[in-house]
């Protein structure tokens, strides 16, 4: 076995939730209203629907295998070549949203806080720490979120009840001024965000308890929903109209707060939880790829593979875009097709052709 | 094993939470730290102007007196933020926004439009976005160098200024990010309170050294970035009724027995409804405004105030102030075509359907627009007295 380690059904929870939420807060508001306008926040209800079928289709596909990843299992079900195929195909899948997420982390820290330190910095460091974290194995990645979680949540929810008093709820207002379709379109953005539980197909078997799996799934794409809404919500209540216009609005949200002139500036507390948020995040996708890498290749030990693919999703994080420009328009653009197709498609594909298998047998 | 990991993980984690600061760290003594800032244009060449309040650390503790602990300074650019940066070539120090308290806007430059300087101060990354902005009767310049004597750093009493609207609603506060959220909307017009410099002479010393004092004074209204007009105190508190803004202060009415001392009446609590409603594509719009007061001083002799239909005289006559002061700002409002009542986006709320073929024709819309006021001031308190000395 590659991985001696397990991971509780509470850190699976609490995993799934961090690693939606980081990076919702912080290009996907101002993306998502520019669609939506002031009904941003109905999206996220379309977007639990869309998850809860998504956990389904994943956790029941896991558990047909349940001591195998999405690697091993679909070449069991498509033959070896196809399946081999499809293994690849997620390994740059994985390399390919952790470039992602990298690259719009060090972009914030870039614009917001750190204006003159060069990019790689951001880059090297956050790829050092996750390094360590995925050779400790997965155990410690699920602590580590364990520890954070709390703060995460604590952190999210105390800006939105600090920031109530410069809430104007008319900015809520008119309901669907224009229908249901700026709705869907912006819930159609936040597809691949929801996608991500893809994870769960490659972490189903180092989970103490497997059966378990669907409803914590579950749960965890609920409460990622109603955190989004409480963000959401609390910002287009805040900003109004220029939600569309601000690029990190959440961040905007944490600075604007005031409390009697003494608590303000709450800036800080929004970069602890994007580093550490966006830190779990990353490492979670780092292992997956790595984990997929290595099982692709039938090694042993995955740990020599964890620096080399580390160093590529570096590199690639800086080459693959050129400005912040490019990579918001991706990120509502071009990648949603493919990228909702590794999430949902193939799953969906492979769930389809081992039923039928199993009818055959 | 994994217990020893975690904590070693931990202290990567928050050593990469501080490190990458100090790759180009800044030591607090290098930096100019801005505390007000005035911004006018020059006429001829539209060079922006920028004047900074910069403190002066060593005098903000020293006890000289009437020493102020700011140093003040000015620099031109093409932009402001070209000109904050040539700040550097007389400071040797760069500028740092970040606890900058008050944006000053000159007359000149206000009329000339402000886009540019609102797009710098919303994308830096150090301005707050609590930042008082307010515009100069005049330049800018001669604000930052008036004379204030309660705070060392002028910059903190002008910020202060802005909280008198709470006694008196002739004036109301604005901050960046209210003002953007005013002026981001494509139909609302912004407003800033108007600040100016008067001289008052100094009787204990001598009568030739004039002290020039700052007082906030009318309301700068803007119409997409450029400064429309001002409403003076009593129209500004006229707006501030309709959008439901004031706070307390002193509504003046005839007194009951005549005569040229008024009786004041104190506003305690306020409440404002915006209703429009389209009948036959004719858009009328109620402005219901409540308010409940006390009688706060009368001259004597006075009606005697514990009989309830003086009390109720009086709600009369203070109705009537009320609703002259909206009606006049209305008018004003629509003569300046500045919707800074919102009055578009309740219509957008209420009839989201209709307005898109309203919103362009909002500009002729407006000054045409039929508003009914309707005002419910009550009294309930007549103070620790019940009737005046006196009264009969």
């Amino acid at each position: 076995m590659l991985e001696d380690g397990k991971i509780s059904n509470k850190q699976i929870i609490f995993l799934i939730i961090t690693i939606i939420t980081s990076t919702t807060i912080l290009l996907f508001p101002s993306l998502v209203y520019k669609e939506a306008k002031q009904d941003s926040w109905m999206t996220l209800f379309f977007l639990m629907v869309f998850g809860i079928i998504v956990v389904y289709i994943i956790t029941t596909l896991g558990l047909m295998f349940k001591d195998k990843t999405i690697i091993q299992y679909s070449e069991i079900i498509v033959g070896k070549v196809l399946g081999k195929i499809l293994g690849i195909i997620y390994f740059v899948f994985f390399i390919h949203i952790n470039a992602f997420i990298i690259r719009e982390f060090s972009e914030l820290l870039l614009s917001s806080f750190y204006p003159e330190t060069p990019m790689l910095f951001f880059a090297i460091g956050i790829i050092i720490a996750s390094t360590y974290a995925v050779r400790s194995g997965i155990e410690v990645i699920g602590r580590v979120s364990e520890v954070l979680f709390p703060i995460f949540i604590i952190v999210i929810s105390g800006i939105v009840i600090l920031a109530f008093k410069d809430m104007n709820f008319n900015n809520l207002i008119p309901i669907l001024a224009n229908g249901w379709a700026p709705v869907l379109k912006g819930t159609y953005y936040e597809f691949l965000l929801i996608g991500e539980t893809i994870v769960l197909a490659m972490l189903i078997p180092y989970l103490n308890i497997p059966q378990k799996v669907r409803k914590s799934g579950i749960i965890s794409i609920v409460s990622t929903c109603l955190l989004g809404i409480l963000i959401l919500g609390g910002i287009i209540a805040v900003f109004g109209e220029q939600t569309g216009y601000l690029r990190y609005p959440f961040l905007a949200v944490a600075r604007y707060v005031s409390v009697a002139g003494i608590v303000e500036r709450m800036d800080p507390l929004i970069m602890i939880i994007w580093i550490g948020g966006v830190f779990v995040k990353i490492s979670v996708f780092h292992y997956c790829a790595v984990l997929a890498l290595a099982q692709w290749l039938n090694i042993k030990d995955y740990r020599p593979l964890v620096l080399p693919v580390g160093g590529i999703m570096v590199v690639l994080s800086v080459i693959l875009w050129e400005n912040i420009a490019i990579l918001s328009e991706q990120l509502t653009g071009i990648v949603i097709i493919p990228y909702l197709t590794i999430q949902v498609g193939i799953p969906v594909l492979l769930l389809i052709i081992a039923k039928l298998r199993k009818k055959e047998r | 094993m994994n217990k020893k990991n975690i904590f070693v993980f931990l202290i990567i984690f928050f050593a990469f939470l501080i490190i990458p600061g100090c790759w180009n760290r800044s030591e607090i003594e290098k930096k100019a730290i801005v505390a007000g800032m005035g911004i006018d244009r020059e006429k001829d060449n539209d060079k922006v102007d920028l004047t900074l309040q910069v403190v002066v650390p060593r005098k903000v503790k020293s006890t000289g007196e009437g020493e102020k602990a700011v140093w003040i300074v000015s620099s031109t650019g093409s932009s402001v933020f070209e000109a904050g940066r040539n700040f550097g070539l007389q400071s040797g120090r760069k500028a740092l926004w970040s606890h900058a308290q008050v944006l000053v806007i000159g007359e000149e430059a206000a009329k000339k439009g402000i886009n540019e300087f609102i797009d710098y101060f919303e994308r830096d990354h150090e301005v707050r976005r609590r930042i008082c902005i307010m515009v100069a009767k005049g330049d800018a310049k001669d604000i930052m160098n008036a004379n204030v004597e309660i705070e060392k750093i002028p910059a903190f009493s002008i910020r202060d200024l802005g909280q008198a609207g709470e006694v008196t609603s002739k004036i109301s506060p604005v901050c960046l990010q209210e003002f953007i959220g005013m002026i981001s909307s494509k139909t609302s017009c912004a407003y800033t309170p108007g600040i100016e410099v008067f001289e008052e002479e100094d009787e204990k010393e001598n009568k030739e050294k004039k002290d020039k004092r700052l007082r906030l004074t009318d309301t700068a209204v803007f119409k997409e970035y450029k400064l429309r007009g001002w409403f003076d105190q009593y129209e500004t508190r006229g707006m501030l009724w309709i959008i439901g803004k004031v706070q307390s202060g002193i509504i003046e009415v005839e007194c009951l027995k005549g005569g040229k001392t008024p009786t004041s009446l104190e506003i305690l609590r306020t409440k404002s409804k915006i209703i429009p409603e389209i009948k036959n594509g004719k858009i009328t719009i109620t402005v219901e405004v409540s308010e409940l007061g006390n009688v706060g001083a009368t001259p004597i002799p006075c009606a005697d105030l514990s009989d309830p239909q003086n009390i109720k005289e009086l709600e009369r006559r203070e109705n009537e102030v009320i609703k002259k002061e909206i009606k006049q700002t209305i008018k004003k409002a629509k003569e300046f075509n500045t919707d800074v009542f919102g009055f578009g986006e309740a219509v957008y709320r209420k009839y989201p359907k209709e307005w898109e073929e309203l919103e362009d024709k909002w500009d002729e819309i407006f000054p045409n627009l039929e508003i009914i006021v309707k005002v419910d001031a009550k009294i309930r308190r007549t103070g620790l007295l019940s009737e005046a000395v006196k009264s009969e």
